[in-house]
């Protein structure tokens, strides 16, 4: 346990001290930051320790960092490759006090300087204290950051010198004092006046002297201790060699290698060279490092890179950095393919897996089988351009559900409605608004198509892989399933399709121009399968779809402003929109045909009077009539009514008149 | 470049003393050698003629530890310095990671200097290298000379210092400049560390 008076014994020492003792009191001096410098085995370690001892023994619950610059450097390069290295940063502003052991030893450490000199500015801006321990002074340190070498003399320097002898004594009675054993008080003193380079080597010399007394019988003398440990000579003051004097007379072949001085000047070289080397090294480590966070963070499985980390030094990365790299193109290009070719397989998992290419490859290879692409809906068919009215709400709340994803909602929906009523315009709008919503591939196209494609397979492997291509859609949406009627194969194989699909949960959408119950020659599985759907009617425009329908229609013409001619021709009976639409052509091209503007009267003067044109007889086929023919050539009337056809009103006029 | 074999997980680093006949090359090795511990060094292969003239080269083996998961070893070579010798000097210029040219500060040795450096240049582009492109060091040796004798590192780099290269004021014999010499030069060499595949 390091104790903060011991540091005041030496005179030399006693500004340390107080600076320390300031620090640990939290007196809120501004040291920012305290730097302790002194020679190996001054204490400067113990004195961090003392600093935090006292600190905690005040507030225990404290949070103190203290670490080797090391140690600081393995943290933080073990952090960055988890990706936490600004979560390590804000663990060390975090802490009430940082205690950075070992300065010196960052030279090393260049990639962690930067962080080191951010710590002590965010530290001091949060008026946090931070003491750093240097065994040599700043200026001297080749290798250091500028910036973190000014940040470091920007606060305050106090010293630590060897404590002299007196010193000395009162440390190691101190220390005899801590513990058990004991050691007669004139091989203390003894101890003390010998000549050690560092206080290490006192409380080292002074532990191997109770030891031995512990297993001897006699009490040691001071002449006896010394001879034990061997008591050395006035040790020699680091850095105290002036670097330029040359380093003595003697000649290139004669300076021994155990000269101090001669062993300095090799440990600068070669620490410079593991500066170097590390740095190099390092650099390779976080290039692995930040690939690993790139790569990961873009989903990819960097298990593969994660292992040049493990082993202990660097493999040779570039290989695999660029091998993972190529690999990660790869990937993408096959995952680019299969979007088109299978969206569904696109989110496999072996798409983000570069130790899977093989399986990925192979699974590309699959979708490529399953043919050319499918039929995508007609983009001018949009729901939105749907004239919405009674006639087909129940048809639009049926694709509305559908499209909602309701919760009960049938994935099949099967549209009844006659020829022009607009089936086709609904089912390719509801495969615009799926593929809008992101389902896909989606499979849309007319059951004659459908028939064609299946007709034109000649081999089974054609026939399988036309089913692949279809088993894998997002949704099926097939137009005129009517005109299946005589295609068995064809139904056969859309029975296997709508059943795996729905399975699948996906939207199927077909389209009839019949109603189901009327439809022969249709598979009775199919159609009861289309009929366990939810069958809705498209029926004939009423008045608001063809009001609705009209107004678009003439938007832009000049009559669009004319409510009139809208309402009339909302008002006048169509079969169809299909109808609709041709009688609005008709009185456009018409007013554009007179050069006058289109009006109810000239809409009138086009479609009703038309009708009055003279019509060519009737030159096939009997009358309609009651049923019961007459008996000769209208010589005798039977007692029921004749009932002849009056085309229009018009006609009927004409022949009354006659 | 420097060797790094990641097989055998190794840096090797050849670094070359060039200068004329006399300069002191030599001698930077022999104080090197004094200065490295015993464990650290190998034997110095020096053949020398009677009259301690280089008659082939020297080449001292420095081994530097593991650092970093790596052994790191350093090869200091030097080359004859006499006209003579140009076929052994371009052979051992072979493969060098750097250079540490040896300028001889007397006055009277500068023709020697600029011949031997003219010399250094032909035969680096002999061997296709580029002396801009390849770590350089200058060292003035023998600046514990009378001033009178001697050109001032200011004049020598004037003369040879056309390049901007870091340079060394020095004494080799008393070992005034030889480590700083060595640091420069080692520092310039990692810096283009580099990944080479391990011979075959």
């Amino acid at each position: 346990m390091s104790d903060l008076e011991t540091f005041l014994l030496e005179p030399a020492n006693r500004a340390a001290a107080t600076a320390a003792q300031a620090v640990a009191d939290a007196t809120g001096l501004p040291f920012a930051p305290l730097l302790v410098q002194g020679p190996p085995g001054s204490g400067k370690s113990d004195l961090l320790d003392a600093i935090g001892t006292r600190l905690r023994a005040r507030h225990p619950d404290v949070r103190i960092e203290q670490l080797g610059a090391d140690v600081l450097a393995e943290r933080y390069r073990t952090a960055l490759v988890l990706g936490k290295g600004d979560a390590y940063r804000a663990t060390l502003l975090a802490a009430e006090l940082v205690l950075l052991d070992d300065l010196e030893r960052l030279v090393r450490h260049r990639d962690c300087q930067g962080l080191v000199a951010d710590l002590l500015d965010a530290r001091r801006g949060a008026g946090r204290e931070t003491v750093v321990a240097t065994g040599r002074p700043v200026g001297d340190l080749d290798g250091m950051d500028a910036r973190l070498a000014r940040r470091l003399t920007e606060g305050t320097t106090v010293r630590l010198a060897m404590p002299g002898a007196a010193a000395r004594r009162e440390i190691l009675r101190r220390r005899i004092a801590g513990g058990t054993r004991t050691l007669p008080s004139e091989v203390v003193e003894a101890l003390s006046e010998a000549e050690f380079p560092s206080m290490r080597d006192y409380t080292g010399a002074l532990s191997r002297l109770v030891a031995f007394q512990e297993a001897s019988a006699a009490p040691l003398t001071p002449g006896d201790a010394m001879a034990l440990i061997g008591a050395p000579g006035p040790p020699p003051m680091p850095w105290s060699t002036d670097a330029s004097a040359p380093p003595g007379d003697a000649g290139p072949g004669a300076p021994a290698p155990d000269d101090e001085q001669a062993i300095d000047e090799f440990g600068a070289f070669l620490s410079e060279v593991e500066a170097g080397v590390s740095e190099q090294v390092d650099r390779w480590r976080r290039r692995v490092g930040e690939a690993v966070l790139r790569w990961g963070g873009e989903g990819f499985n960097t298990r593969r890179l994660e292992a040049l980390l493990v082993v202990e030094g660097p493999g040779d990365p570039e290989p695999v950095l660029s091998g993972f790299e190529a690999d990660v193109r790869t990937l993408r290009a096959l995952a680019a393919e299969i979007e088109t070719l299978a969206p569904d397989l696109a989110g496999a998992e072996v798409f983000r897996d570069p130790d899977q290419l093989g399986s990925a490859r192979e699974l590309v290879e699959q979708a490529r089988g399953r043919g050319v692409p499918l039929s995508a809906p007609l983009p001018q068919y949009r729901l939105d351009d749907l004239a919405e009215g009674p006639a087909c709400r129940t048809v639009l709340q049926a694709v509305r559900d559908l499209l909602a994803g309701a919760p009960r909602a049938t994935q099949l929906i099967v549209i009844v409605g006659g020829p022009g009523l607009g089936k086709t315009h609904v089912l390719h709008g509801v495969g615009n608004a799926l593929a809008a919503k992101g389902v896909g591939p989606l499979a849309c196209l007319n059951a004659q198509a459908f028939a064609a494609e299946l007709a034109s397979l000649r081999t089974g492997e054609e026939l399988n892989a036309w089913r692949l291509r279809y088993r894998w859609v997002g949704a099926l949406l097939l137009d005129d399933v009517h005109l299946m009627a005589r295609e068995p194969r064809a139904q056969e194989e859309l029975l296997r399709l709508t059943t795996d699909l729905s399975e699948g949960q996906r939207p199927l959408v077909f389209t009839t121009g019949e109603a189901l119950e009327s439809l022969t020659g249709l598979d009775p599985r199919l159609l009861t399968r289309f009929q366990g759907g939810r069958v809705v009617p498209l029926r004939p425009p009423d008045r608001e779809m063809k009001l609705a329908m009209t107004k678009r229609l003439l938007a832009g013409t000049p009559a669009s402003q004319d409510a009139g001619l809208a309402d009339y021709f909302a008002g006048r009976p169509a079969e169809s929109i299909r109808a609709l639409h041709a009688a609005v052509r008709k009185v456009l091209d018409e007013a554009a045909a007179q050069q006058v503007a289109p009006s109810p009267a000239l809409a009138r003067e086009v479609l009703d009077l038309e009708g009055l044109e003279p019509r060519p007889a009737r030159r096939s086929g009997a009358p309609r009539s009651s049923g019961i023919l007459s008996p000769g050539l209208g010589l005798v009337k039977s007692r029921e009514k004749m009932i002849e056809e009056w085309p229009s009103v018009a006609e009927q006029l004409i022949a009354e008149f006659k | 470049m420097p060797l790094v074999n990641f097989t055998a997980r190794e840096i090797t680093c050849k670094l070359v003393y060039y200068g004329p006949g006399r300069c002191g090359k030599t001698t930077n090795l022999q104080y090197i050698h004094g200065r490295v511990p015993e464990h650290r060094r190998g034997n110095m292969v020096s053949l020398a003629t009677q009259s301690d003239r280089t008659l082939f080269f020297d080449f001292l083996p420095l081994e530097l530890g593991v650092i970093s998961g790596f052994t790191t070893r350093f090869q200091l070579y030097t080359v004859p310095g006499q006209v003579y010798y140009n076929a052994t000097r371009r052979l051992v210029l072979q493969g060098a990671d750097g250079v540490v040219f040896v300028v001889d500060s007397q006055a009277r040795r500068f023709d020697d200097n600029v011949e031997s450096f003219q010399n250094l240049q032909e035969n680096l582009l002999d061997q296709g290298i580029d002396v801009r492109q390849l770590p350089l060091v200058l060292q003035y040796n023998k600046q514990d000379l009378p001033q009178d004798l001697i050109l001032n590192p200011a004049e020598l780099d004037d003369a040879f210092n056309f390049r901007a290269v870091r340079s060394q004021p020095a004494d080799a014999l008393h070992g005034t400049g030889v480590f700083e010499t060595l640091k420069a030069l080692s520092g310039l060499v990692l810096e283009r560390l580099a990944v080479r595949p391990p011979a075959s």
